[in-house]
């Protein structure tokens, strides 16, 4: 039993590396000083994006469910919310992925501009759905401002740590 | 007949394994594109169901988000730790800077509030010894501080405040806590000079302590005073000689009360040499120590007097 589970965290080694790695990411999103400073960045947009178009082997639909799943225990959203949202925007980008995968570098970072912004339009429709209210819509927060600014950033630094991991 | 031209005659098995092939080989993209399709359908569906259950409060989905929860918060304090406490740390190190300031400068006015606490404990020990000075001086008196000795080799004066509450007037004796001083030489509205007993000057009646003997005593503008007319009287009965003992290193030269400005009994001086009856007496009240001294008013002689 030890042994097999041994075999298969072996086997899934670079892919538990990931999900640690997202999952540390995600809770270091929620940290306190994000509040004192004011602006909630969201980091996990970038690795979706980034993992979808450029690294897909790492990025399976139950890694993306849990990250989901962790991201709605964090922040107290019902289970399911976050997950719904990245499956959502998961697929959406899957279908374009053709265009913006071999892209330049401004293609892609606006690519990844509307892809924050329909991000924001889903999670209000689906915070709507969920307190049966609609809450106002940020066209632009300071958080998605700075996701977006820090975007060829995160994107060298993924990279980075993606050849790490293997 | 056509799967022979085809060259696909074979056995049924063979047949069917040959179709398969075919068909996966053909749709191989598509069948993989679509079982992605509908596992991504899956799991969508599932997450809305989970959602939904959620939104209705399911008992299993509200214990697994109070675990999550459970697990999620401890890793996000250890998380946050380092950065707490280095908001700490630096809220602190604004807080102590801040702390140190005000120390510093709460340090700078005690210590001028010890300076002046030091300086009315003085005043106070002072001004208590002055009102000891002599429990038989009269009532009238008035303390006043002092604002100068100028001395110029001739004269050895000093001068106190003055005020018209005061009511200082010339002649008035002069003294403090270890005795006399001097008398009103001069009044203005601000200050009074003092004729000190160390002036040239200066002439007080006194008397030696031990003995009683009568004698007058001068100043040299220095701490020596010297002691001119001696009582040398002969009495009527012509033992003068036999009676009276000669004055003598250590006496105390106490105010006579004679001539009216100082009152009997202050002390004046203590002889400290005698030499080819030239006697040589040193002040008691060193007037350069003085911050305060009284002045007493009764001591005046009424001219009517």
């Amino acid at each position: 039993m030890v042994a097999s589970l041994w075999k298969a965290i072996h086997k899934d080694w670079h892919s538990l590396q990931y999900a640690l790695l997202i999952s540390l990411i995600l809770m270091m999103n929620a940290l306190p000083i994000w509040g004192s400073i004011g602006i909630h960045p969201q980091l996990y947009l970038v690795i979706l994006y980034f993992s979808t178009l450029y690294y897909p082997p790492m990025q399976s639909l139950g890694t993306i469910c849990l990250m989901g799943l962790l991201q709605d225990g964090i922040y107290g959203y019902p289970l399911g919310l976050s997950s719904l949202k990245f499956l959502l925007l998961h697929s959406l980008l899957l279908t374009q992925s053709r265009y913006l995968v071999k892209s330049e570098i401004s293609l892609s970072w606006i690519g990844f501009a509307v892809f924050c912004a329909i991000d924001a339009l889903i999670q209000n429709l689906l915070l709507s759905y969920t307190f049966e209210q609609f809450p106002p819509f940020p066209f632009f927060s300071a958080g998605m401002g700075l996701t977006i600014c820090l975007y060829p950033l995160s994107l060298k630094f993924l990279y980075w740590i993606t050849k790490k991991v293997g | 007949m056509i799967l022979t031209l085809l060259g696909l005659k074979a056995t049924g098995l063979r047949r069917s394994h040959i179709f398969s092939v075919f068909i996966t080989r053909t749709f191989r993209r598509s069948v993989v594109a679509l079982n992605k399709f509908f596992v991504t359908i899956l799991f969508v569906l599932g997450s809305s169901c989970c959602l939904y259950l959620s939104i209705q409060q399911h008992p299993l989905l509200a214990s697994l988000e109070s675990m999550l929860m459970d697990v999620t918060t401890p890793v996000i304090y250890f998380l946050s730790q380092p950065i707490e406490w280095l908001k700490d740390y630096t809220n602190n190190q604004e807080k102590l800077r801040l702390e140190i300031a005000h120390l510093r400068e709460e340090n700078k006015r005690l210590l001028d509030w010890q300076v002046l606490a030091q300086k009315r404990e003085r005043e106070n020990q002072y001004l208590r010894e002055m009102l000891n000075v002599d429990p038989n001086l009269p009532n009238s008196i008035a303390t006043t501080k002092v604002l100068g000795i100028p001395g110029d080799g001739y004269h050895s004066t000093m001068l106190i405040a003055n005020t018209n509450s005061l009511k200082i007037e010339k002649n008035q004796a002069v003294v403090c806590p270890e005795g006399v001083i001097g008398r009103i030489m001069s009044t203005g509205l601000r200050t009074v000079r003092v004729m000190l007993i160390t002036d040239m000057n200066s002439r007080v009646p006194v008397r030696v302590e031990s003995t009683g003997e009568q004698a007058i005593v001068t100043g040299n503008n220095n701490t020596e005073l010297t002691v001119i007319h001696q009582d040398h009287s002969i009495p009527e009965d012509g033992e003068a000689s036999s009676k009276k003992e000669p004055m003598k290193v250590g006496d105390r030269l106490l105010t006579s009360g004679y001539g009216g400005i100082f009152p009997p009994g202050l002390p004046v001086a203590v002889v400290t040499s005698i030499d080819n009856e030239i006697i040589t007496a040193t002040v008691i009240a060193n007037a350069f120590r003085l911050e305060y001294v009284t002045i007493l008013k009764n001591s005046v002689l009424d001219d009517a007097e």
